[in-house]
């Protein structure tokens, strides 16, 4: 009896079914809970990922051999091709002098105060670039929980947005980036604040586009294509930069938009990212609401609210400097003040507007300061 | 003994076959997509050494994948220890000599992980991009780990050889 038993548990089936179980039960309990399979992680972090880093430094030594030697190719052959267009580019630049004051001007205008400059960040270098599946476009960083990363912290680039961690060990996070597939971020436009969602596309990525879904009806990236994350988005803090909006059209039907984004960040040759140590979810209201702020008048510097305040300290006492100021910056920030404070402030502001007027919106809200009192 | 060196063995052409894997596209970087080097060797040591070996390699390549891959634990060492159970039983009907059985071997169980993956992965608009997955995915990297089984397959075949010949010589020598 006992020997049959033990012969039962020997068959390859049996064993096949047992395992088949255990899988099961692993994937669900690991699916409801990350906790779970945490002495896992462990384990293959301290076998894994110093192997794996090793690894990669061998990979980037032989990457920028490569690059060199393909680089050192490129030079001679474009040595010659390139002295031709010197002398046309010299030509050209001529004319093109006559345009630099111009574009100096309109660089002022898009000169935005990028917000997440302001979120605190941890560097981390990438030691895998590809996790060995075609299915995914995922990676490897080398900083866990024990640098106090965590899951759903927004990865980013000196450009822009890279993706999300999903998942994390102590001396590693794998981070899913947002070309894959299953990554759909929710974005805006920077100035026009018109919504969709950036979604990662197995064919438009082949091109080195992500696709964008649910553009709201108005979408009109002609002004400023720049997309940045949404703050409407659960996981993704606001005003990420994500890239720019192209080919974005009509469909015959008339209803449906399509468009495509070419990110900001260079995937083929991520090395370093950032990672924001801030989550949305812990984000206070009081702190979204600053970085909204920031977002909705990217371009009122501080300048334009400080300005006024000096100014005034010459003329007026404290008292009066700390109220006048704070009455301008609640204009400021909403349209919708009544009509006796705008009576009262019009004076002080069509004094402060002739010299900060740097930014389209700042215009427009002086604009309609000054057509209040001439309708009155 | 003789158990323990194979394990040995078996697990450092594992671990060899999966930093090949995941490090491949940064010394080789026009490579589009990498070589499935782990179902290769699930499916070689599965064919070649029988069912309990396949599904153990297949545990093991399965663990690495889902470390690698993160979130679920236990997905990839499902569909691996199927594929080796499969490719253990598919010994019975095929002789090892061969030269065609690894590009049998390869299609055979490339069209078995893919479907896998394309069933469980869930995805949203799974129904409607199946043609996109086959060109953009699944037609490459088959592609690339036919080229690839045909290399690993024969060293596994020298390997899993030399182990049988080191079996054989120490039953000889207690009988």
């Amino acid at each position: 009896m006992k020997k049959f038993k033990f012969n039962f548990f020997k068959k390859p089936q049996v064993i096949l079914v047992l395992l088949t179980l255990i899988c099961a039960g692993t994937i669900w309990l690991s699916s409801m809970n990350q906790s779970v399979s945490a002495p896992l992680r462990t384990v293959a972090g301290i076998f894994v990922v110093p192997l794996q880093r090793g690894m990669n430094q061998i990979g980037t030594w032989f990457a920028e051999k490569n690059q060199e030697r393909m680089s050192l190719d490129d030079v001679l052959s474009q040595k010659e091709q390139l002295q031709e267009q010197v002398a046309k580019l010299q030509a050209e630049q001529a004319q093109h002098a006559n345009d630099n004051d111009e574009i100096s001007r309109l660089r002022q205008l898009l000169n935005l105060k990028e917000t997440y400059n302001t979120y605190p960040t941890v560097g981390a270098t990438v030691i895998m670039k590809n996790s060995g599946n075609n299915w995914y476009r995922k990676f490897m960083i080398d900083k866990g929980t024990n640098d106090g990363l965590d899951v759903d912290m927004n990865v980013i680039a000196t450009a822009g947005l890279v993706g999300i961690i999903t998942d994390i060990g102590p001396n590693y996070a794998i981070v899913t980036s947002i070309i894959d597939e299953e990554s759909k971020v929710s974005g805006m436009l920077r100035k026009t604040l018109d919504t969709c969602i950036v979604a990662g596309d197995m064919s438009a990525i082949q091109d080195g586009r992500l696709r964008l879904e649910y553009m709201s009806n108005n979408f009109n990236s002609d002004v400023d294509n720049t997309v940045v994350t949404s703050n409407v988005s659960e996981k993704f803090l606001p005003g990420i930069v994500i890239g720019k909006a192209v080919d974005v059209t009509l469909e015959d039907n008339k209803v449906t938009k399509t468009g495509y984004l070419v990110p900001a960040v260079d995937f083929e040759h991520l090395k370093d990212v950032l990672v924001i140590t801030t989550k949305k979810q812990t984000l206070s209201d009081e702190e979204l609401e600053k970085i909204q702020e920031q977002l909705i008048e990217p371009s009122t510097s501080e300048e334009e609210i400080t300005q006024p305040s000096t100014e005034a300290a010459e003329e007026e006492t404290e008292e009066s400097t700390e109220e006048q100021t704070s009455a301008e910056e609640s204009l400021q920030s909403s349209s919708e003040t009544s009509s006796k404070q705008q009576s009262s402030q019009t004076s002080s502001q069509q004094s402060n507007g002739e010299e900060s007027s740097e930014s389209p919106v700042a215009d427009s809200i002086q604009a309609d300061f000054q057509a209040v009192p001439d309708e009155e | 003994m003789k158990r323990l060196r194979q394990i040995i063995v078996i697990a450092i052409v594992l671990l060899l076959g999966f930093f090949i894997q995941i490090n491949l596209a940064q010394f080789i970087p026009s490579l589009r997509c990498v070589p499935n080097i782990m179902l290769i060797l699930v499916f070689s040591f599965g064919f070649l050494r029988g069912t309990k070996t396949g599904m153990a390699v297949g545990i093991a390549a399965g663990l690495l994948m889902d470390f690698v891959q993160g979130n679920i634990i236990g997905f990839y060492v499902l569909i691996f220890v199927y594929i080796g159970f499969i490719n253990g039983v598919l010994k019975r009907y095929f002789t090892s000599n061969v030269i065609l059985l690894p590009v049998i071997l390869c299609t055979v169980n490339e069209i078995l992980y893919h479907g896998a993956m394309y069933l469980f992965q869930f995805r949203e608009q799974a129904m409607h991009t199946a043609t996109e997955y086959l060109r953009h995915v699944v037609i490459p990297e088959y592609l690339v780990t036919l080229i690839a089984a045909i290399v690993v397959y024969g060293v596994i075949l020298l390997i899993h050889r030399k182990l049988e010949k080191i079996e054989k010589k120490g039953e000889t020598q207690f009988v």
